[in-house]
């Protein structure tokens, strides 16, 4: 029985041509294996700094490329997400086939971890049965040869009929060998021993189906969930409308394929075949006996990694070392970032001197200092906080700790109805929502993403503090403390009752928590690095826009006057004020200083400090007298960012008591309170608005600011209403 | 359809297994402690579960080892062949495994249905 029907030898270049806009030199790789495997150092010595990061549409999933001059050819190399099979077990997983068959004339490039080289090899098969040109590169063969395992790539290659190259440590010697073996890619001509059956019914449903490996995933019927099979098929059918040149092959629609596969499932059901485990089996059997006969075994030693893991996963040991080690991610997080987010704002400060020192009309004046400078100083303060969470989390990813977090945690998190992994953006919630929601990325599914990310703006971050400070200490000034720590508290179980609503609304599916615990390594610098830096222009790209233009729509709300002689912010709060008199909030300076909070809670202050106690004139600024500031505030940055390493530089900003007396005046106590409460709770800030727009679609951005408003309006009105 | 319970019939390496012995019993992958060790014998639950537990080397005839028990009830901590790998507690339930030993189980002991699962033939 010839199967899988794979035509033997096809050259690459032949795939390459038939790429629809690509001039001939013009190559696509597309990096596929398992997760931790190696793929992203890869593409990090292959590509260096051209390194670009995004979403693959209409998902969360990261998949970065890069471009490369490499032989006379440029490369675009694709680092898709690890997958462990192309029938997808996970969100990540299911965008692999997705970007393979979108990439129709890529060479796959398939990474083969030496560790684990019969379960990778299963991978290599499949890829295999799909029947594109392949190159496999075998990794971690120093790992390999620390365990008593040497793999012979010849044999490998021999068995395979597909270049086989082995990676050195190396890896940029690795990408010569690479792409020296590029040349000879072939689709494999491997005859997988199926049971009779199975092949003659995948057989049957081949000529409809856009490879054998399509053919067999029908077959075995067992796809993730209807939707993800509904993905899959469309996705073989569309493939196999592209590839279906000759006029005698009929373009069999997705439907017919999977009522034709149905038929031959029932068919194997009825003569006692299970067709997903037969398929699964033989294909681990075939593996397998590659991976025996290019083995060569020594004495078995234990990964070291496991030695470690006696201590760091101990019953004991493992929750301490979970709870230091994400104190100290959240203390980096934001205490390495501080110094520069200062020197941002003193950056700020010296160019609205200087602004100031022009002979500027008035209404130019104010809008570059007050909408320009302003609006790109609150995109920029996202840079330092982002590029370091960014760069623990790739070191975090990278070096096989994020799995283990997961285990640790994922007992406690259970109980509140999260997978293990959302502990870290909900402890980075408390300092800052922007990097939170970032940080759910390192989630495994969609819509636990999601779900997450929609509960975090709950949480009380860092710059909602000075607003709480400020109202606990005038009035409760007894109780302060304990009204603080029961809004971080509400703040929280907010959150969790959020997520475990929006996981019976979305109906997400339970994620798995069956998750390989890699080996720990080292990653290099300049991946994590440049990985850091892509993400973060990746935000600032998409991000940047909106954040600004909402800044520079509050400047106009305050600045522009009515032809009454108010100014349109006044008007704004006048007009919505009665539909915050059931909280106590009345008073139109109040609910207008919530406006600008949009921008950023802390804004909340000075913008009640603005309308309360009147503004201050900013002083014109010499040139030298703006730089002195400029370097002195350099140093501060430098000098913060090291005392930093070891405690929080600076406190907390003296309390205007003056802003504190006057707010007594026209509001009570139950007000205040909530006032602190809807301050908590409602629209999430611009910048956490732009970063779930990125992440989701404005869909869920527009969502979640009903959300989070409504929630607010009414837990206010329930404290204002049961105060006594 | 598809049975939900799928069963190993043969493995790639049951040359070298060693044979059962006569005390063996099979229990869900849950019960077995820390130190605890098996053979997988049959998956079952949600056929997404069972595909991930396939590809990450978790399948029938593999041996494993339990090398710790998170707390709070957390996943377990396993080795299965050459992979190292996490597993919530739930979801070891849907795992039949063969073990030796039973001496060091956890829990009461469950009867399993008849035919739910067939011995690899050794």
């Amino acid at each position: 029985m010839p199967f899988p029907r794979c035509e033997p030898g096809a050259p690459t270049s032949r795939a390459i041509e038939t790429g629809v806009a690509a001039a001939p030199t013009d190559v696509t790789w597309c990096l596929v294996g398992t997760p931790n495997v190696g793929k992203s150092s890869l593409i990090n010595a292959v590509a260096g700094s051209h390194l670009q990061v995004g979403n693959w549409s209409g998902t969360t999933v990261e998949v970065a490329t890069a471009a490369a001059r490499l032989g006379g050819h440029q490369v675009t190399l694709v680092d898709l997400p690890g997958a462990y099979s192309l029938a997808g077990t996970s969100s990540e997983e299911d965008v692999v086939l997705l970007a393979l068959m979108a990439h129709p004339e890529a060479l796959v490039v398939n990474l083969v971890d030496a560790t684990h080289l019969a379960r990778d090899l299963t991978l290599t098969l499949e890829l295999a049965e799909l029947g594109r040109p392949l190159v496999v590169a075998l990794n971690l063969l120093e790992q390999a040869a620390e365990r008593g395992v040497s793999i012979d790539p010849a044999a490998l290659e021999a068995a395979l009929g597909v270049p086989v190259v082995a990676l050195p440590d190396h890896r940029r010697h690795g990408a010569v060998a690479l792409i020296a073996a590029a040349g000879g890619a072939r689709t494999p001509s491997l005859a997988l021993p199926y049971p009779e059956a199975i092949a003659a019914a995948a057989d049957r449903l081949r000529p409809g189906s856009a490879s054998s490996w399509h053919a067999l995933a029908a077959l075995s019927g067992e796809l993730p969930t209807a939707a993800a099979e509904r993905r899959i098929v469309a996705a073989a059918a569309t493939a196999a409308a592209l590839t279906a040149a000759s006029p005698t092959e009929p373009r069999v629609s997705a439907l017919t394929l999977a009522a034709h596969a149905a038929t031959e499932r029932a068919g194997l059901d009825a003569a006692g075949v299970d067709p997903f485990l037969t398929i699964a089996e033989a294909r681990f059997r075939f593996a397998h006996e590659l991976a025996s006969a290019a083995t060569r075994r020594g004495g078995r030693r234990v990964d070291p990694s496991e030695r470690v893991d006696r201590w760091l996963l101990h019953p004991l040991v493992g929750p301490v070392a979970l709870i230091a080690g994400l104190a100290l991610t959240f203390h980096l997080t934001f205490a390495l970032s501080d110094p520069w987010i200062g020197f941002f704002g003193v950056v700020q400060g010296v160019l609205t001197g200087w602004i100031a020192a022009l002979a500027l009309p008035p209404l130019l004046a104010a809008f570059l200092a007050g909408a320009l400078v302003e609006g790109v100083g609150t995109v920029v303060a996202f840079v330092p906080v982002l590029f370091t969470l960014y760069v623990l989390l790739g070191f975090l990813e990278n070096a096989g700790i994020l799995a283990r977090v997961a285990y640790l945690a994922d007992g406690l998190m259970r109980a509140i109805g999260l997978p293990g992994r959302a502990v870290l953006p909900m402890v980075l919630a408390v300092g800052c929502t922007v990097p939170a929601v970032q940080a759910t990325r390192t989630l495994e599914e969609n819509g636990d993403r999601l779900r997450v990310a929609l509960a975090l703006p709950s949480i009380a971050c860092g710059a909602r503090l000075p607003v709480f400070v400020l109202l606990a200490a005038a009035f409760v000034p007894a109780y302060a403390a304990v009204v603080v720590t029961g809004l971080y508290l509400l703040g929280f179980v907010v959150a969790i009752v959020s997520a475990l609503l929006f996981k019976h609304v979305l109906r997400t599916p339970e994620s798995s928590g069956a998750m390989e615990l890699p080996s720990y390594r080292w990653p290099p610098a300049s991946l994590v690095l440049r990985l850091a830096w892509a993400r973060t222009r990746s935000f600032l790209q998409s991000a940047g826009g909106p954040i600004l233009l909402a800044v520079v729509a509050v400047w106009a709300l305050l600045e522009l006057q009515l032809p009454s002689g108010t100014s349109l912010f006044e008007a704004t709060a006048r007009a919505l004020a009665p539909a915050f008199a059931p909280l106590g909030l009345g008073d139109w300076r109040v609910v207008g200083a919530l406006i600008p909070g949009a921008v950023a809670k802390e804004v909340v202050i000075g913008s009640m400090a603005l309308t309360f106690l009147g503004g201050e004139a900013v002083e014109p600024l010499g040139v030298l007298a703006g730089l002195g500031v400029l370097g002195t505030g350099l140093l501060d940055a430098a000098r913060d960012t090291l005392t930093s390493l070891w405690g929080f530089g600076g406190g907390m900003d003296a309390v205007d008591g003056l802003l504190g007396e006057r707010l007594g005046g026209v509001l009570t106590t139950g007000a205040a309170l909530a006032l602190m409460v809807f301050t908590l709770l409602y629209v999430p800030c611009v910048a956490t608005l732009a970063a779930l727009r990125k992440a989701f679609g404005t869909r869920w951005m527009l969502f979640s600011i009903a959300y989070q408003t409504t929630v607010a309006y009414f837990s206010a009105w329930a404290v204002f209403a049961l105060w006594p | 359809m598809k049975a939900d319970r799928i069963t190993g019939d043969s493995s790639p390496a049951s040359d070298t297994r060693p044979a059962c012995a006569p005390c063996c019993v099979i229990c869900p992958l849950s019960r077995l402690g820390r130190g605890g060790c098996g053979r997988v014998v049959s998956l079952a639950g949600a056929p997404r579960l069972q595909r991930r537990l396939m590809a990450l080397g978790l399948r029938p005839t593999a041996e494993l080892a339990v090398l710790g028990r998170a707390p709070g009830n957390g996943p377990l901590e396993l080795r299965a062949g050459t992979v190292h790998l996490m597993l919530r507690a739930c979801e070891a339930n849907d795992v039949l495994v063969q073990v030796d030993d039973p001496a060091g189980l956890l829990g009461a002991p469950e009867r399993i249905p008849e035919g739910a699962y067939a011995l690899p033939t050794v």
